[in-house]
């Protein structure tokens, strides 16, 4: 079976559009490695601010196959965390707009499955943008 | 037909276009996916459902005493049609839907004067027959996105349903729309009501 975490991740570094804004952290995951800092928070061992820039990270949350297991068609989470909320919202748009629709020669079509939510890390305060597509993926 | 490929999977949505009838159709290969196809080809606005085509074969069968089943079977009757809900209202789209029965007229804005167009319906039995198709994506195994072309080489449009005009549902007004293949005698047997165009990737030089 085709690695979906690994297809949707080679398609959305390919997009320049996107990684105009987020370079390459996009992870796969559910909250992105303990070293990033969206915000200027203080890195402990620096002792100085640190603003790492937006970030997206994303998950497989649900999905599965059509009848001949031809096409993958997962439900994947991503979330947009951004120094601001509003900088995660524009980096949630432009997401948006290279998913949404989206295609290349493994993903056969993006299709956002839930509008973007601005939410909170509960631990951190940090803002981030929740959302949803629904990827159809070619399983070969 | 061969070993099943899952390149030929295609997922898309479609974009109609029209023409007067007898239009040249756009060429496969200077006409990228998603180009202008010159000519007289208009495209179709937004539309608010899937587009869908259906391909109707009427079927008589020989049937003889000495078998239980049916010998022969051949087509006596046959029609495509297409069905989509255009999403824009205007007077020009309605006209479109309804074979064209009225002109529109359209005043520009002026001094004291709003800008209005106005079109009808009603007393007019000829129907306009039109050069329709409608234009997907097919991306090759090389992530080149190709035309997937349909064309009806002449048909004619009627409106299919209500207008519904509601500000207690959650959906805007649309205008149903059904075109109905003519057969195009000037065609060979086999293509008089439609032909469908795969590009299936790029010139070789």
């Amino acid at each position: 079976m085709k690695d979906v975490h690994k297809t949707i991740s080679e398609f959305l570094l390919a997009q320049t559009t996107l990684t105009a804004k987020v370079d390459n952290r996009i992870w796969v995951g559910s909250e992105p490695p303990s070293s990033y800092k969206p915000t200027g928070a203080t890195d402990r061992k620096a002792y100085k601010p640190r603003d790492d820039g937006p970030a997206i990270v994303f998950k497989v949350r649900g999905g599965g196959l059509d009848y001949e297991d031809a096409v993958l068609s997962p439900s994947v989470q991503f979330k947009i965390y951004g120094r601001t909320a509003i900088n995660a919202d524009v980096v949630y748009r432009v997401l948006c707009d290279v998913l949404h629709g989206g295609h290349d020669d493994e993903i056969l079509n993006g299709e956002l499955e839930m509008l973007g939510q601005l939410l909170y890390e509960p631990d951190t305060d940090w803002p981030y943008i929740m959302t949803a597509f629904r990827v159809m993926i070619r399983n070969s | 037909m061969a070993t099943p490929s899952v390149t030929s999977i295609v997922k898309t949505g479609a974009v109609l276009w029209v023409a007067p009838s007898g239009e040249s159709k756009p060429d496969e290969t200077s006409v990228a996916y998603g180009g202008d196809w010159g000519g007289n080809w208009e495209r179709v606005g937004y539309t608010k459902e899937p587009l869908k085509m259906k391909y109707d074969s009427e079927e008589a069968e020989v049937e003889v005493e000495e078998e239980l089943a049916a010998v022969k079977r051949y087509r006596n009757k046959e029609g495509v049609t297409l069905e989509t809900v255009l999403a824009e209202l205007t007077a020009e789209y309605l006209q479109l839907a309804a074979s064209n029965q009225d002109t529109v007229d359209e005043t520009a804005a002026g001094g004291s004067q709003k800008p209005y167009e106005e079109t009808g319906l009603g007393g007019e039995a000829i129907l306009t027959e039109k050069a329709w198709g409608f234009e997907g994506l097919y991306v090759d195994s090389s992530g080149n996105e190709e035309p997937i072309r349909v064309f009806v080489h002449k048909g004619t449009a009627m409106i299919n349903g209500e207008l519904e005009f509601s500000q207690k549902t959650d959906d805007y007004v649309g205008i149903p729309i059904q075109i109905k293949a003519l057969s195009d005698t000037t065609q060979s047997a086999g293509q008089r009501l439609v032909l469908m165009q795969r590009v299936t990737g790029e010139a070789s030089s």
